[in-house]
């Protein structure tokens, strides 16, 4: 019974926020997404120049596999804050004063994850199956055909990140961006693990293996002139003209015993998660140093009291006036002390070693991870930008002084930009010493973009996540795996001679003004 | 100096109304704005800092609109609200130099305040600590000291002595009084006797509407020869508070000194006693409890 009722007012809490209902309308839009039209310019999910036709068998396991790639990393960041908001609301002070055991609480928290995650699938099943019709390769919907690869390949997927939440608000040191940061990447390992295709995939969380390998058993059935191993996963946009495939009769997943049971194994570990979690879970005393808590313990230092010996009160029309100027250097200068102090030593010598080493270092592969490195060292500070004011309540005081919208956010973007050029400083520094100008001008954009971006995130959506999630992407795409498409900071040869840098620049002025926009609206409204 | 209210509502979104045809005018003086919890005070506090804006109806500073041109006012303005937060890693000295830079206070100029803010808050000594590790009193004083750091013409102040001890309370009613010369300063709270010390005019709001308003001798008319003491046995007073307006209760060894406002004497030796701010405040509320739909 309380186990429920943790569930349920957790979960009520959540779907009864507006922003709920935006995400069951984008899980409409993926459905439609999931499934392009033949003779569109992108694929989701093909064998060579073969995909199935989209019957429900197909549609099923097509959309059971892109979630479990895409819905999985949003739905973490989604769900990543049941125990964070009971710590913000003052909710977990009284909880913690009960009889609750911890146990029932984090596993209570997981349940309300899983509902939230598990109610954006069934909105994706509904979505898949009208899609389907629409389509009209075949138009018979088979509801168990959708349902099975959602339930048996995507639940214990989503169980596991709706425990790996909780997990993560639990471990002191994976409670705050960087617990997000780790997320990333355990994600894309959890993607990689499975996205072979041979079928005897092991650690196959996210079910791709088991898909690919029932998707090309049948082309052999079939006598299908594909490749083993020649395989997509994913929004393969082509380059010039459109897709063109040739379909066939895909027959679904052929649920065997042991697979039934490897599939449930994952789910009975995800339930397992959150009781493992109580190990950490410091039942909201703040008190207790670990981690994150002893972080912040320590910049707050012991409780302060004064002495109750007073002297009488001054006269204030006694006190010297303050003159007027702009005050922008000292609010950059604040606004840097806000972002960089409590950063612990490590921090520091790992920044300085990426300035010293990216000025050193010569061209080639070592440069090239360290700039890497460099573009993403600070994230947390930009992550922080534009979302402050919420985080620590000083919105009211902000917003009622003079020109609330651009001095405050003129203040918070240079601050993001001088941490972004301070630490890559090596790279306009190499750029101009060997002779690439347009280098220098790259760093420059990317370095304005990434603040920019921080902010327009942390404004409309008023939270730190959405920037560390598609900040995180970009950066894997762009400085890491060298995508001249998403060349935000100058790192291809390509994306220098596409015109990169003045994209960047381009956006980095629309999503500054895209940010005015919102702290307008924050600043008129009641945030 | 002026500050004119002018029919001022407020509806939240999920039809929540909050203020209703609000209407007041302010000179210099201290306004006690009286009310109880929910009534509507911290909505209209939040309008006339322009951090949030009316519905409908229109508020101006010296003829200004706000909701047009709210910067004229956020220049003269000081203001504290009731919960606010602050930057743990900064000390007491950098967030006021933080927000002084916010307000458009030039930088020298804002030190030399700061520190005789610090002051006269009584947080000189702790000046340079992270202002994360202090008590809710001593935030409350920092917010005080940054309220003032442009001198404001009009200063807003919504449950300031929340938080502090009785000894910090007497000093901050001191320093309201000593600001009140030539600027404007609203006190928002539901604590009468912060209100008595220091008002010049009172306000009284109830469900989002203003029910009265004057100088505190004006309110205290309202309830002149309608307070009555009465000693009650303690076994009847639950019964005795069914049929009259109980002001408050003082447990005796031969019963309960109870004090009751009402036209005639509640009970045969019952006795006439002054009437006092919060009696007058009850005495309003009563009336608009009566009069509210039930």
């Amino acid at each position: 019974m309380t186990l429920a009722a943790i569930a349920r007012a957790d979960f009520l809490e959540r779907v009864r926020r507006p922003g709920y209902l935006v995400t069951l309308g984008f899980m409409v839009y993926a459905a439609n997404l999931f499934l392009p039209p033949n003779h569109a310019g992108y694929a989701t999910f093909h064998l060579g120049d073969y995909r199935g036709i989209y019957s429900s068998a197909w549609v099923g396991v097509v959309s059971a596999m892109l979630a479990n790639a895409f819905i999985s990393l949003a739905g973490f960041y989604l769900v990543k804050n049941a125990v964070e908001r009971d710590v913000r609301t003052g909710v977990g002070q009284i909880l913690a004063a009960t009889r609750l055991t911890s146990r029932r609480y984090l596993f209570g928290k997981f349940l309300s994850n899983l509902a939230v995650l598990a109610s954006m699938l069934f909105v994706l099943a509904v979505a898949v199956a009208i899609v389907q019709w629409v389509r009209g390769e075949d138009r018979f919907v088979n509801p168990l055909a959708i349902a099975s690869p959602l339930l048996l390949v995507s639940f214990p997927m989503i169980a596991f990140v709706a425990a790996a939440a909780v997990v993560f608000e639990t471990v002191p040191f994976l409670r705050g961006g960087f617990g997000n940061v780790v997320f990333f990447f355990v994600w894309i390992i959890t993607l990689s693990a499975g996205s072979v295709g041979d079928g005897r995939r092991g650690l196959d969380l996210s079910g791709a293996d088991l898909i690919v390998s029932s998707a090309f058993a049948r082309a052999r059935e079939l006598n299908l002139p594909v490749e083993p191993g020649a395989f997509a996963i994913g929004f393969n946009i082509k380059s010039s003209g459109t897709w063109n495939f040739q379909t066939f009769d895909f027959q679904g997943i052929a649920w065997t015993l042991p697979r039934i049971a490897g599939r449930l194994g994952w789910l009975v570990l995800s339930c397992a998660l959150p009781l493992g979690a109580t190990l950490w879970f410091d039942r909201f005393d703040h008190a207790r140093p670990r981690g994150r808590r002893r972080a912040a313990a320590s910049h707050e230092g012991a409780p302060v009291t004064v002495d109750a010996a007073r002297r009488p009160a001054l006269a204030v029309s006694a006190l010297p006036k303050a003159a007027r100027g702009s005050g922008l250097l000292t609010m950059i200068r604040a606004e840097l002390a806000i972002a960089l102090r409590g950063t612990s030593r490590w921090w520091w010598l790992v920044a300085l070693g990426l300035v010293i080493a990216g000025a050193l270092v010569p061209a080639g592969v070592p440069r090239s991870v360290l700039h890497g490195f460099a573009w993403i060292w600070p994230i947390f500070m930009w992550s922080a930008l534009g979302v402050r004011e919420r985080i620590h309540r000083t919105s009211d005081l902000l917003f009622s002084a003079p020109r609330p919208v651009g001095r405050l956010l003129t203040a918070q973007w240079l601050a993001g930009f001088t941490i972004a050029a301070a630490i890559t400083i090596g790279i306009p520094v190499r750029a101009v010493l060997e002779g690439h100008p347009i280098a220098a001008f790259a760093w420059l954009a990317g370095a304005a973009f990434i603040p920019a971006l921080a902010l327009a995130c942390g404004v409309w959506t008023r939270s730190a996540k959405m920037f560390e999630a598609v900040y995180l992407l970009l950066w894997y795409a762009g400085p890491i795996n060298r995508v001249p498409f998403v060349d935000y900071g100058g790192f291809t040869p390509e994306g220098l001679a596409g015109g990169a840098p003045f994209w960047t620049a381009a956006v980095a002025i629309a999503l500054l003004a895209l940010a005015a926009m919102g702290r307008a609206a924050q600043v008129r409204s009641d945030r | 100096m002026e500050l004119v209210i002018d029919r001022v509502e407020k509806r939240y979104p999920g039809g929540v109304q909050a203020l209703s045809d609000f209407s007041l005018t302010l000179r210099p003086g201290v306004l006690g704005l009286l009310g109880p919890n929910g009534a509507g005070k911290s909505t209209l506090m939040r309008i006339l800092a322009t951090v949030t804006r009316a519905t409908a109806g229109r508020v101006t500073w010296n003829g200004v609109d706000l909701a047009r041109e709210p910067d004229r006012l956020r220049q003269v303005l000081g203001y504290l609200p009731q919960d606010f937060g602050v930057y743990p890693n900064l000390t007491a000295q950098e967030f006021l130099e933080y927000l002084a830079a916010a307000k458009g206070l030039e930088a020298r100029s804002a030190r030399a305040r700061i520190a005789h803010l610090l002051d006269l808050v009584n947080l000189t000594e702790f000046a340079r600590r992270p202002v994360g590790g202090f008590s809710g009193g001593m935030r409350q004083r920092v917010g005080i000291a940054q309220a003032l750091l442009n001198d404001p013409e009009l200063l807003i102040v919504d449950e300031p002595t929340a938080g502090l001890d009785p000894e910090e309370r007497v000093r901050f009613r001191n320093l309201l009084s000593d600001l009140s010369g030539e600027r404007i300063v609203i006190l928002s709270t539901h604590i009468v006797s912060d209100v008595e010390a220091t008002a010049t005019e009172i306000a009284l709001i109830a469900g989002g509407r203003l029910l009265a308003d004057g100088p505190p001798e004006g309110l205290l008319r309202s309830v002149q020869g309608r307070v009555w003491e009465v000693l009650v046995p303690a076994a009847e007073l639950a019964a005795f508070k069914q049929r009259a307006l109980v002001a408050g209760t003082i447990r005796r060894s031969d019963g309960v000194l109870v004090r009751v406002i009402g036209d005639t004497p509640p009970l045969s030796g019952a006795r006439a006693a002054s009437p006092t701010l919060e009696d007058a405040y009850l005495d309003q509320l009563a009336v608009h409890r009566a009069g509210a739909p039930a």
